[in-house]
C-alpha cells in the first residue's frame, strides 16, 4: 500500500494538507505543520491525527424528522443525532445556524431541540467539531405560512 | 449552550458565516429562527414603525428584495 505524506495542525489534529511527493513538507513546516507518512486512505475529511497516528473521525449521523417545515411559530423538526462508534462521548456539541447545543447521548443517540421559524429562511445543523467527527450537515428550510 | 469556535474548520466556519445572518432563540427549549431580511420580517418592522423615516427605509428594503427576487 503506497503511503502520503500528510501535515497536520500539532495543535489540534486537524489534517490540512496531504501529498504524495516530500517537496511539499518543507512549505508545510514553514506554516507550523507537522508533516508524517500516513496510509493511502488517509483524507482531509474523514481522517485527523490524534497521538501522533493518523486516525478516522468518528462518523456522527443526523437524521431530520422532516426537512421542511411552514414558518408559523408552531411547525418544528427535530434533529436526531446518532454517533457510530465504540465508546460514544456522553454529549456532543450540535451547531444550529450561528449558536450552538450541547446534546446529551444516551448509548450515542439524542435529540437536539426541536426547530421552529416564524419566517421563511434555512437553517444548517452540523458537528461543532468536525475535526473530531465526520458529518453531512443537514438543513431545515422553514416555508411560508400560506393561508387561502 | 456555548459560542466557542474551538475546534472548527475552515469549512465549518464557512458555513457558519453564511447561517450568521439568521437570528435565533431558545424559547421553552425550542429552538426559533427567523431571518431578519425576509419581506415577512420587514413588514412586521414597517407595522411597528412610527415615524416617516423608519417606514420609508422599511419600504425600500421591501422594494430592493422584491426587485432583485
Amino acid at each position: 500500500m503506497q503511503s502520503k505524506m500528510i501535515a497536520y495542525d500539532p495543535l489540534t489534529g486537524e489534517i490540512r494538507g496531504v501529498c504524495l511527493t516530500p517537496p511539499q513538507v518543507l512549505a508545510w513546516q514553514a506554516q507550523g505543520l507537522t508533516a508524517i507518512d500516513g496510509p493511502e486512505e488517509a483524507d482531509l475529511n474523514t481522517h485527523r491525527v490524534a497521538e501522533g497516528q493518523v486516525v478516522a473521525k468518528v462518523e456522527v449521523k443526523l437524521s431530520p424528522d422532516q426537512s421542511r417545515i411552514v414558518a408559523d411559530g408552531q411547525d418544528q423538526a427535530v434533529v436526531a443525532v446518532t454517533v457510530l462508534g465504540q465508546e460514544p462521548p456522553g454529549s456532543l456539541e450540535l451547531t444550529v445556524g450561528s449558536q450552538s447545543e450541547s446534546v446529551a447521548l444516551v448509548d450515542g443517540v439524542g435529540a437536539l431541540s426541536p426547530i421552529s421559524a416564524v419566517t421563511p429562511c434555512t437553517v444548517l445543523v452540523g458537528v461543532a467539531d468536525s475535526i473530531t467527527y465526520r458529518c453531512e450537515p443537514v438543513s431545515i428550510t422553514a416555508v411560508e405560512d400560506v393561508q387561502l | 449552550m456555548s459560542s466557542s469556535s474551538a475546534g472548527l474548520t475552515a469549512q465549518a466556519l464557512q458555513a457558519a458565516k453564511a447561517q450568521a445572518g439568521l437570528t435565533l432563540s431558545k424559547e421553552k427549549d425550542r429552538w426559533v429562527v427567523s431571518d431578519p431580511a425576509s419581506p415577512q420580517a420587514v413588514c412586521a418592522a414597517l407595522e411597528e414603525a412610527d415615524n416617516w423615516q423608519q417606514g420609508k427605509k422599511l419600504l425600500q428594503e421591501i422594494f430592493t428584495r422584491l426587485l432583485s427576487s
